[in-house]
């Protein structure tokens, strides 16, 4: 906007005659009584403000001036004189032409603000680095001498209580505690039988014991695992529009297992980001990856798929820089982040090592897992498994030999395997071999009309590029048979790409499953596909075929399933093949019983067939032809020379090699396969994106780490490994403050730093600065052990304190920011379940597995064509985190209370309290059978006011205070007359769920008891974690 | 690093804030639904300009109609019937998976009649009848153009104003940017056609995005349990609810009198709200008090709970009741084959009810304040996908070119804004962006685009991204 020279001259002309100060500014700042600090009060006004035309960003700064780089960089580019009057003018200025910032921006600076401004001006203008770019530093306890403090924890955050004068809280009452103790340690509340065990024990040694034990419990892994699934978007479904269900259980289980298990955080990070390159890697440590595939994947139809795969890497990078780093990283795609230094250019960088695994953009509508993918095997199976290879391999290597001293005439041995044969001779297309197999063309929509002309021998279908010639259930082969196709074709020259023959299903719809073989860029592709691009065999020979002309083709393969077995002949000769990928480890047949599409020609649906080409006498073999036989076929060689007759001896081990070939593919094809990361051999080269449009690549770009990061000692990380590596180098700023601060939210509901997604200069400043850096060093000195954070969390006397105050204390801290008194916080929606279940006792503790479908009203999913199948007995009271999760159609009992829809790394949920919760707690079937069942506890006690004081505790763990007791009393009292009046109020509350009732003739007592427990459900007691 | 606090910064920070969250919470938090852990970031101060429209409604015709079978009339394309498409026309752009690969591109000519239709004698095909009757009426728009080209990120931008998930919808951003204007239902309601079909619908569409949670829509589904989870327990009515959650309350006030936490008041009224729900929502979802002559504007699928129709009628009651936006949503025009027999169908479920709608907004007074929306997330190809024969053809996704209408409060009558070439291909004159679409959407409703924004991981988003302009033309 402005040049420099233009900066120069109203810089003249506003100091000679600035703007005066308004009386406002003057007033705050007169109230300013502290030097100011850059980081403590600057930058936040800077780079909220200034920096979307003064900061990082090149393409948007405006008059070279940026100040994100610090005092020495303006005064070189700029003049020290906009550190002094000129900043101070133009944010006094009410001229929309000077003003800053200016009006069509938006943006305000407020008086305060203002005056912040002009006093760090008056101070010197001093810059400071972001604090966020620093490593921790260990700064000294604060020393008090109060019996308070309990650890070091407590030093710090008694320092900021007092010096707002306020004075910390004693502790909570011990039921108080033990039930918030177990719902941030286990997500669960604590049996009446571990409250009385607990307040039966020694008060010196409980609170550890109850640490140790639940630290222990299986249940530990599945509470902290929540939080995890939130920021790694695990979810039961593929996302976008389509979101079929997907299974990534075992991953998910994998998660629970290590915070079980206390893996470091370091090794927990390590596997799942790059588990599959550590050296001998274990199929645990591969299935680890899965994190960095758990992001949505789109199986619309018509898309691009480079599109989407662009989405995937990048959303992959995203999730690495918000959840190791605390980075808006994804800001950074479509231009230089706007205000933390993340050029463009480094954003690409550290996508590379995201952009390496062989995927499609689009997947499979058939469902097959998107890959690269491990299959996941029992040791059982993997017994079986590795058997089969080895006998595999055995007479793979012990065959005898193929030929023998008896011979054959070629034109006899050609009979020999021939399953079909079609000439295109006859007014009816069909086989020779079988006339009642004809060959149809068809299109989307209909069968065509088949023109014909002059074909190498008699007729040849002329193919107009969009319909294909289906040739019936002809080339029906599994991956484990040998078999050859071969034709005569006459391609046009123009032709550079096209399909000449396939099976399968279309094109990428189905990742190409079946075989094919294709112009590629004028060469010849020859493919066999579980799942392209990973679970395939692909061969490229780029010298094509002639044109013009009629050209012998043939296939041929082994049923090896190794990219070694696939040939390809031109006029009888074999030809040089690039293997570009081998590995295929599952059928190739599609998954479905009936309408199995065999051998077709010319065009695929959706597909790029090849038009004005003719194909002739197709012939299909169900044994792999020597080459003497394909040079036959291709006239290159005379029908009647002799060749050697293959002994029976040769053909009975074939037999014998198909059929454990055949067992080994049916054990491998019914075994649950999980999306991990399997780095490719051949880098993918990386490409700057221009706006961060998949299109749109500028120049390549190799993998590295920000520069911001320059502290690290670590050598430049150049593969996912390294990274992984290069995060827990002790000197990285942020990986060990990013964990202990969420580790805090985990415990107070915020993070030290309140955004704990953002850690960049937008995000907010640390509460307490010094105690975050010690609690970082603490994790880095211990080994990066979580728990010895987490036990110094809930051992400090901050975190015992009660959560009661006054309205005093809470308009002077209302986010409870300093931490004078304890944290309440509603129950996350897991919970809030979890413990209607089980203080009813109908919670099912099975831990891990598939995901499972509790109640759902019926047609909720509906709008996405697809039907929810509730379950029945246990799986309607799993814990909640094993609730079916579909992103487009969250379940609602979980969604209303806050659970995210799992489509983008969350590291923070919101916490609402909105009317549809209400609902939901007082009529979601859960809720109102969860109900019932606790009723249960009043009709058996020996009397209602018993069985009251039992439901409230086993729901709240308190007992219920003398006035609660009566109110609920009153409630039951109120409940029964109105039932004993009118029984058909009481249907819903007896109906609801699948549990029964187990005494009829006292139905009336189970429903006010339903009712009363429904009320201490839906009580504040009973949500909220004080 | 420096840890000590200005306290003068910490008093007046902590005022700023909060004056600004109760700013915005006399806004958008009158009734409904309460938050305890972020202030409002809202920065709309005042409407800049006193605002047209005070409610919404937008039908929503799912997975994209064929703007040339309908709107946009092109008589040159019987003469091109079946004839490749020129590629001066097509100019390389970019074409969807699914006919991207087709070695032939021939026209389509549409095989329905076109007539003018009013004193705008604006044309219309006869798939519309009704449709027809109301011409005057609107302001029709034909150069809508969107950069996206299959479903989910087309309707997700359409809806979002970003083709990536993740965003707020526009109801989403109303209801955060202007609140309620009624106590008891939700300001923001989502009504589906049942028996859908074609392609799939999600709750992002309607959903927060990164705004509060109880800024999204409610859907409110046919059958007996309109909102989830409202009806109690089968044989407990709304007497026993109330005499029960009186007692809930007591509860939660010892609570309260024990813990001195706001948020226990917080959740009382919530369970209010809900409750008065229960009576609101049965009442404006039965619709038995509408008489004859109303189901038969809307036509006889009115009286189906759950169809266009219905949901149509359904939504003028809530309109009357101030429910600020009524999202539609009618699934099924995704006519990639057999487009003639498809689109035919879909005119018959949506069109009598659509005119009906206007008609019947007109007759209360209520389109003067009113806008009501017509339109999907693309158009369609001019040439066949599929083969293209004497009585049937298919057509592809089209971005570039596509027709919607608005009718009532703020926007021209019997107006029509752009037009496309000959082909119906490309836009030729006027053109409007999703992103100008949305800001003149907020125009309407007093909202300066650039000013309605949320701050979110350090950036402040907007419906319009960084785009848009106020199509000063469309508006009355």
């Amino acid at each position: 906007m402005f040049s420099p020279y233009k900066v120069f001259l109203i810089l003249l002309l506003l100091n000679a005659c600035g703007p005066s100060l308004p009386d406002e500014v003057a007033d705050e700042l007169a109230g300013i009584r502290q030097p100011v600090g850059f980081n403590d009060h600057i930058r936040s006004i800077l780079s909220d403000r200034c920096y979307t035309c003064h900061g990082p960003d090149e393409n948007s700064r405006e008059a070279d001036l940026r100040f994100d780089l610090g005092r020495e960089h303006i005064i070189a580019s700029s003049g020290a004189e906009v550190l002094k009057d000129l900043l101070v003018d133009r944010i006094l200025s009410s001229d929309p032409e000077a003003m800053m910032p200016p009006p069509e921006s938006n943006l305000e600076l407020s008086d305060l603000e203002k005056a912040l401004l002009i006093r760090w001006v008056d101070e010197g203008a001093k810059f400071q680095k972001h604090w966020a770019w620093t490593s921790p530093q260990v700064s000294d306890l604060p020393k008090f001498s109060t019996d308070w403090i309990r650890n070091p924890i407590d030093n710090f955050t008694f320092a900021k209580i007092t010096s707002a004068n306020l004075q910390p809280k004693e502790q909570a009452d011990d039921v108080v505690l033990l039930r918030r103790l177990y719902f941030d340690l286990i997500g669960l509340p604590p049996t009446l039988e571990e409250i009385e065990q607990y307040l039966s024990t020694d008060p010196k040694i409980r609170w550890e014991n109850t640490i140790d034990s639940l630290m222990a419990s299986p249940h530990y892994g599945e509470r902290m695992a929540v939080e995890w699934l939130d920021l790694s978007r695990y979810a039961d479904t593929h996302g976008y529009t389509v979101d079929r269900y997907r299974d990534m259980s075992p991953w998910r289980d994998w998660v629970i297992e290590a915070f079980n298990n206390h893996l470091p955080y370091n090794q927990f990070v390590t596997e799942q980001l790059a588990g599959d390159m550590l050296p001998n890697a274990t199929s645990q440590q591969i299935l680890a990856t899965g994190f960095n595939r758990n992001h949505p994947q789109n199986m619309e139809g018509g898309i691009v798929s480079e599109e989407f795969r662009i989405e995937y890497a990048a959303d992959r990078a995203n999730t690495f820089g918000t959840a190791f780093l605390g980075l808006t990283f994804g800001c950074a795609r479509c231009h230089d982040h706007k205000y933390d230094p993340i050029s463009q250019e480094e954003y690409f960088q550290v996508f590379s090592y995201f952009d390496n695994i062989n995927e499609s953009g689009q997947i499979s509508f058939d469902n097959a897992t998107p890959v690269p993918t491990l299959v996941l095997m029992d040791e059982e199976v993997a017994a079986i498994v590795e058997m089969l290879e080895r006998e595999i391999t055995d007479l793979e290597e012990n065959m005898q030999p193929p030929s023998s001293e008896r011979m054959i005439r070629l034109k006899q041995s050609l009979n020999t395997g021939l399953v079909a044969h079609f000439d295109f001779d006859r007014p009816i297309l069909s086989d020779r071999l079988k006339s009642s197999r004809i060959a149809i063309a068809k299109t989307s929509t209909q069968s065509q009309e088949i023109l014909l002309g002059d074909g190498y021998s008699g007729k040849a279908p002329v193919l107009d590029g969009d319909a294909w010639l289906d040739l019936g259930n002809s080339g029906l082969f599994d991956r484990e048979q040998p078999f050859t196709i071969a034709m005569w074709a006459w391609i046009p020259k123009a032709l550079k790409n096209g399909t000449i023959f396939h099976k399968g299903e279309g094109a990428i719809l189905y990742n190409f499953r079946g075989y094919h073989v294709a112009l590629r860029d004028n060469g010849l592709e020859v493919v066999m596909a579980r799942t392209l691009p990973d679970n395939a065999l692909v061969g490229y020979s780029a010298s094509g075929m002639p044109r013009d002309q009629w050209v012998h083709l043939t296939m041929t393969y082994d049923g090896s399933s190794k990219a070694s077995g696939l040939s390809l002949y031109v006029d009888g000769k074999i030809q040089d093949l690039v293997i570009e990928q081998d590995n295929l480890n599952k059928s190739i047949l599609l998954s479905r019983d009936k309408n199995q599409p065999g051998l077709q020609l010319g065009a695929r649906w959706r597909g790029l067939g090849i038009k004005d080409a003719r194909l002739d006498e197709v012939r299909v073999y169900d044994r792999t032809l020597r080459e003497i036989e394909v040079a036959a076929l291709a006239d290159k060689e005379d029908l009647g020379t002799q060749i050697a007759v293959i002994p029976s001896a040769h053909k009975k081990q074939e037999v014998e090699l198909r059929e454990k070939r055949r067992q080994l593919n049916h054990t491998v094809d019914s075994l649950q396969e999980v999306m991990v990361m399997k780095e490719m051999t051949q880098p993918r080269p990386t490409f700057l994106l221009d706006r961060g449009q998949y299109d749109a690549p500028l120049h390549q770009v190799t993998p590295d780490v920000p520069a911001l990061f320059a502290s690290s000692t670590t050598e430049q990380p150049n593969n996912r490994l390294e990274l992984a590596e290069w995060l827990f180098d002790p000197n990285n700023p942020l990986t060990a403050r990013v964990v202990v601060n969420r580790i805090w939210q985990t415990f107070f509901g915020i993070g030290l730093v309140e955004t704990s997604e953002d850690f960049g200069s937008q995000g907010s400043r640390p509460s307490h600065p010094q105690l975050l850096d010690w609690l970082a060093t603490e994790l880095i000195q211990h080994n990066w052990d979580i728990q010895h954070i987490q036990r110094l969390i809930v051992t400090s006397a901050t975190y015992l304190q009660t959560s009661h105050a006054t309205a005093e204390e809470r308009t002077a801290d209302p986010q409870n920011r300093l931490y004078a008194r304890g944290t309440a916080r509603r129950l996350t929606a897991e919970m809030v379940r979890d413990n209607a279940l089980a203080a009813s006792g109908l919670l099912a503790t099975k831990i891990g597995g598939p995901s499972v479908k509790p109640y759902q009203p019926a047609g909720l999913w509906k709008v996405n064509q697809s039907t929810y199948e509730e379950d029945h007995g246990e799986n309607l009271y799993r814990r909640s985190m094993y609730t079916v999760w579909k992103r487009s159609v969250p379940h609602p009992t979980l969604h209303t209370f806050d659970a995210p829809e799992r489509s983008e790394c969350m590291p923070r949920r919101q916490e609402t309290n909105t009317p549809m919760q209400s609902l939901v707690l007082l009529n979601d079937p859960t809720f109102v059978e969860a109900a019932r069942v606790l009723g249960k506890t009043i009709v058996s006690a020996a009397s209602p006011t018993k069985g009251i004081e039992l439901a409230f505790r086993r729901a709240c763990s308190r007992s219920p205070a003398a006035e609660e007791q009566q109110l609920l009393q009153d409630l039951y009292d109120q409940e029964i007359d109105r039932f004993q009046k009118d029984p058909s109020k009481m249907k819903g509350w007896l109906q609801i769920g699948e549990s029964q009732i187990d005494d009829d003739s006292r139905r009336v007592q189970y429903a006010a008891s339903g009712v009363v427990a429904s009320a201490i459900l839906n009580s504040d007691a009973a949500i909220v974690r004080r | 690093m420096s840890d000590q606090p200005i306290q003068n910064m910490r008093r007046r920070d902590f005022l700023t804030r909060s004056s600004l969250s109760l700013g915005s919470l006399a806004l958008s938090q009158l009734s409904w639904g309460a938050n305890n852990v972020n202030p409002v970031q809202n920065r709309i101060k005042s409407n800049t300009h006193k605002p047209k429209v005070r409610r919404i409604v937008y039908l929503f015709q799912s997975g994209g109609p064929s703007q040339l079978d309908t709107w946009d009339y092109k008589p040159e394309l019987q003469k091109w019937h079946g004839s490749e498409m020129p590629s001066s026309i097509m100019q390389g752009q970019r074409l969807t998976g699914m006919s991207g690969n087709q070695s032939a591109f021939p026209v389509a000519s549409p095989m329905f009649s076109f007539q003018q239709y009013g004193e705008s004698g604006t044309w219309l095909s006869e798939l519309m009848p009704y449709t027809s009757e109301i011409v005057d009426d609107l302001c029709i728009i034909k150069s809508l153009n969107t950069d996206a080209i299959n479903h989910d990120p087309a309707i997700t931008f359409l809806q979002t104003g970003s083709q990536l998930p993740g965003r707020p919808s526009i109801g989403a951003w109303l209801n955060y940017g202007l609140g309620s204007m009624n106590d008891n239902l939700p300001s923001f309601i989502v009504l589906v056609s049942k028996n859908g079909g074609g392609q799939p619908l999600y709750a992002r569409l309607w959903g927060n995005g990164f705004l509060e949670s109880r800024h999204q829509g409610v859907q409110f589904r046919s059958g007996a349990d309109p909102v989830l989870y409202l009806n109690n327990p089968d044989g407990y009515d709304g007497v026993d609810r109330r005499e029960m959650l009186d007692y809930l309350r007591k509860l939660n006030q010892v609570q309260q009198e024990a813990w001195g936490d706001p948020e226990i008041a917080s959740r009382i009224a919530q369970y209010e709200l809900a409750y008065r729900m229960q009576t609101s929502v049965p009442e404006v979802n039965d619709l038995s008090d509408e008489p004859d002559h109303i189901f038969d504007l809307y036509g006889p699928d009115s009286r189906d709970p759950g169809t266009y129709a219905a949901n149509c009628l359904l939504a003028r009651r809530l309109l009357e009741r101030d429910v600020k936006f009524v999202q539609l949503y009618h699934q099924g025009w995704d006519q990639h084959l057999h487009l003639p027999k498809g689109i035919r169908n879909q005119c018959k479920n949506t069109d009598q009810a659509t005119a009906a709608l206007v008609k019947d907004l007109g007759q209360r007074g209520l389109l003067d304040d009113t806008l009501v929306i017509w339109g999907g997330e693309f158009g369609r190809t001019v040439y066949t996908q599929g083969k293209l024969t004497r009585d049937n053809y298919g057509r592809d996704h089209h971005p570039r070119c596509f027709t919607v209408w608005m009718a009532g409060a703020g926007v021209k009558k019997g107006f029509t804004y752009g037009s496309t070439d000959d082909f119906g291909y490309s836009v030729a004159k006027d053109p409007i962006h999703v992103h100008d679409f949305h800001a003149t959407l907020l125009h309407l409703l007093g909202i300066d685009h650039e000013q309605l924004t949320f701050k979110h991981q350090g950036r402040r988003y907007r419906l319009t991204d960084v785009h848009g302009h106020v199509v000063k033309d469309l508006l009355s």
